[in-house]
Parts: structure tokens; sequence; C-alpha cells
């Protein structure tokens, strides 16, 4: 699986970074950053689906 | 209720909101209404996520608030749009993103454990309190000012004095308290040296931004006006609806105390179900169709976010609380460029008012017989308090 984050929807809501902190961080802005760009490590799948499905604006899709 | 009656400020949204926004009742979807001057509703998700994202098509600075405070100021930064509304937040966003807002822990922490002690003793205690206590001292710090004990009468007067024709001289007089407090403020201003800690955020407005420029007297004025009542009014609404919460259902508190990783899913479930802000409106500026209702140039639209919180297309069984919800999308602050600045904070001081109560006060319980309101007393015990 991997993550794509689409840096324009994002609005900093923040979600990601608190669901998975493993897979995400916030710059000084407070806008998320994707931290995995290759494949994300199996256990850490469950966290990336649970981010992807609470961004509220959409911005992030997890592809397997 | 009739959809052209639909009013997001009426008793009946506030006090049985469930009822109010329930999937398949009549104000779903999007329609028009004719109160407080009309409007159209922006009531499921897709909708207001597509409105809420075209910040150009539908522009904020006409004014959000229906009905409007009245004072003729704009209500800064959200009041504003484009390159301007950027310059705004660009001040203040770093100041209040997660890893910022971290830094006030042990004060807010200080505040709910102070404010419980406060409390502990008599058998039955309202609560309120430290919904009204934690927000105002939370957003006195981040300003960085001293509370002014008239603050919560002033705010409490423009939200629900707004609502009342016959209140507004006291609406306006209340509105000139708190410019007035913020001229004071500004006039013995010292701005803090980046050595004593981090800026507060009138330092933030007071300076020159990232690109030398100034704000004017007003628009700093404006910005204080605004972020002292968005820090007070919407975060109380908040605390108090998980208090009621955590004191009415058992089973939800039991789960907590038994797995405090639930914490967290559960505030957002609570966002999710008693959105402190029903609704904003944006200012149409084409005509245009959206989901099958015609909007004409200067139509006001209202991203009614109660409604959308419980679109069963995004959130099945959607007036059910469910601690364990999964996916939760929810928009409770907001979608798009003006998502709620304070959002960061607000989450902050919600987890840390929870955590605390359920690990001080593990039996809390609210008094029976008390229904869901969004505002006012609420009466509880708290029970024995946890053996260390």
């Amino acid at each position: 699986m991997r993550l794509k984050l689409d840096r324009d929807r994002c609005v900093g809501h923040a979600r990601c970074v608190e669901l998975a902190p493993a897979l995400f961080d916030v710059d000084d802005e407070g806008f998320a950053v994707l931290l995995v760009h290759d494949d994300v490590p199996r256990e850490l799948e469950s966290d990336a689906r649970l981010a992807a499905e609470n961004c509220p604006e959409g911005a992030i899709a997890s592809e397997e | 209720m009739r959809r052209n009656e639909f009013d997001h400020n009426s008793p009946e949204a506030r006090d049985h909101l469930a009822e109010y926004y329930a999937p398949g009742g009549s104000p779903h979807g999007v329609f028009r209404t004719d109160s407080w001057g009309g409007c159209v509703v922006a009531g499921d998700y897709a909708t207001l996520r597509s409105v809420a994202g075209d910040p150009a098509g539908y522009r904020s600075g006409p004014g959000v608030l229906i009905p409007p405070i009245g004072h003729q100021r704009r209500l800064l930064p959200m009041e504003s749009d484009g390159v301007e509304h950027q310059a705004f937040r660009r001040r203040l966003l770093a100041a209040l993103s997660p890893k910022a807002v971290a830094h006030y822990e042990p004060a807010i922490e200080a505040t709910v454990v102070d404010a419980l002690n406060a409390l502990e003793g008599d058998d039955d205690v309202d609560v309120y309190a430290l919904a009204k206590i934690v927000p105002a001292r939370a957003t006195a710090v981040m300003l960085g000012i001293e509370p002014s004990p008239q603050a919560w009468q002033w705010v409490d007067t423009l939200v629900y004095g707004r609502l009342v024709p016959a209140r507004r001289s006291e609406v306006l007089r209340a509105a000139r308290g708190i410019y007035e407090f913020f001229e004071a403020v500004l006039r013995n201003w010292e701005p803090r040296r980046d050595s004593e800690g981090p800026a507060r955020l009138i330092d933030l407005l007071v300076r020159p931004d990232a690109h030398g420029n100034r704000l004017s007297r007003d628009e700093l004025l404006d910005h204080c006006f605004f972020l002292l009542i968005a820090g007070l009014e919407n975060t109380a609404f908040a605390i108090r609806a998980v208090l009621w919460h955590l004191g009415t259902h058992v089973d939800d508190r039991s789960a907590l105390l038994e797995d405090p990783q639930k914490v967290r899913p559960f505030l957002e479930e609570c966002l999710r179900m008693y959105s402190p802000v029903h609704g904003l409106a944006r200012t149409s500026q084409e005509d245009a169709v959206i989901a099958g209702e015609e909007v004409r140039r200067g139509d006001r639209v209202l991203l009614a976010f109660a409604g959308a919180n419980r679109d069963e297309t995004v959130f099945p069984d959607a007036n059910h609380f469910d601690v364990q919800r999964r996916a939760n999308p929810h928009v409770a602050f907001g979608s798009g460029a003006h998502r709620c600045l304070g959002s960061n904070l607000a989450r902050l001081e919600l987890r840390i008012t929870a955590s605390k109560l359920l690990e001080l006060f593990p039996r809390y319980q609210v008094a029976p017989g008390q229904g869901w309101h969004p505002a006012g007393p609420l009466m509880a015990t708290l029970g024995t308090r946890a053996a260390v």
C-alpha cells in the first residue's frame, strides 16, 4: 500500500497526524506532511486507512 | 417542521439537535429557508464541502453570521477572502499549530485541576463552570491578556442578544465594551521578546508579518474582538457537550476508563454529534445551481455543519453516538480555507478536560433529569476522588 497526500486540499485539520503519527507530521503552519513515500509497512496499513478515512478534506488516498 | 421554516438558531434546533437534524428528517439536503431574510441551506456533506471548497465563488467577507451581530465591523480573520484572508491567517497559523498549542498543555491542565478542586466537596455541582473557565483561561493565555471578568457577559450578550431585535442596543454596548477593553490592552501592550517564550497572538497581530506588512488599527482590534468570542463561546459549547455526554452515558464513560486510547475518538464523536456551530454562511458571487437548487448572485448559502455531520452517506447510523466510530471525517470545525483556526487548541482543551475529569473523578455523573442543552447550568455529582 502507498499513501498519497494532496497538499493543495489540506487545510490543517491535523486528524492524520493524530491518528497515524508514524506516517504523517505537520509543518510549522500545521499543514500535513507525508513521512512515508514508499510502501507503507504492513503493521501501519490500518493506521494509513484510518488517516485517509478521517480527513475531512479528502486529501489523503491509500492505494493498495 | 417545514423546510422553509428551517432555523439553525431556533430553540428546536439548539435543544433538540439530534431530532432537528435527524437523517431522513425534513431539513436535509439542499433547500431554501425563509428564516432571517432567507438563504439556501447546504445541509448535506458533499454539497457543504463543495461550497466551502470554493471560497472565491462563495465569499465570507459579506458576513458569515446569520443573523449578524450588527456592530458594522468584520469578524477577522473569518470575514475576509482571497489573498487578504490568507495573509491574516498566515500571521496566526504557526502559533495555533498542534505543536505550538501543546506548549500550553500544563497551563490548561492546571486550570482544569484547579476548577475541579474548587467544585469538589458539594453533592451537586454545576460543571458548566468548567466549560467556561477552561476556554476563558486558554484564550487569555493564547492572546496574552488577563481574563476580563466581564468577558463572558459581553460574549453571551453578543451571541444570544443578536437573535433578539429588542436587545440591539445592549448588543452594541457589549461590542463597544470589548473594543474598549482591547484598546486599553493595546495601549499598554509590551511585546514579548523571543527569549521570554512563544509569541502570544496579540504579539503576532501587532508585529509586521513575514512580508513587512502591518495590520491597521481597525484590523488589529477586529481580530482581537473575534478571537475572544471564538475562543470562549464555541469551546464552551464543545466542553459542555463532552461533560453532558460523559455524565449521562455510563457505558461510554466506562469504555473510556477501561481504555483511555478511546478518549480521542470519543471527542471526535462528540464534535460530530453535538457540533457547537450549527451553521455559517457564504455569499454566492454568481448565479448557480447547487444540488438542483437555484442560487442567485448575492444569495447567502448556509453551511449547515450540524446537518452534514448527520449525513448517512458518510456516517452510517448517523444519529447513533458510537465511541468506536472508525471513519469520522466530520466538519464540526468547518471545511476548506476557513477551517477553524483554533481547532488544535479546542481539541487540546477538550482532551485535557475529559481525561482529567475521568482520572480524578471516575464516578462522575450528571444529575438525573437533565436533557441535552448546548449551554446553561449542568448539575452533576463528581463522586469519590480516585485513589492515587
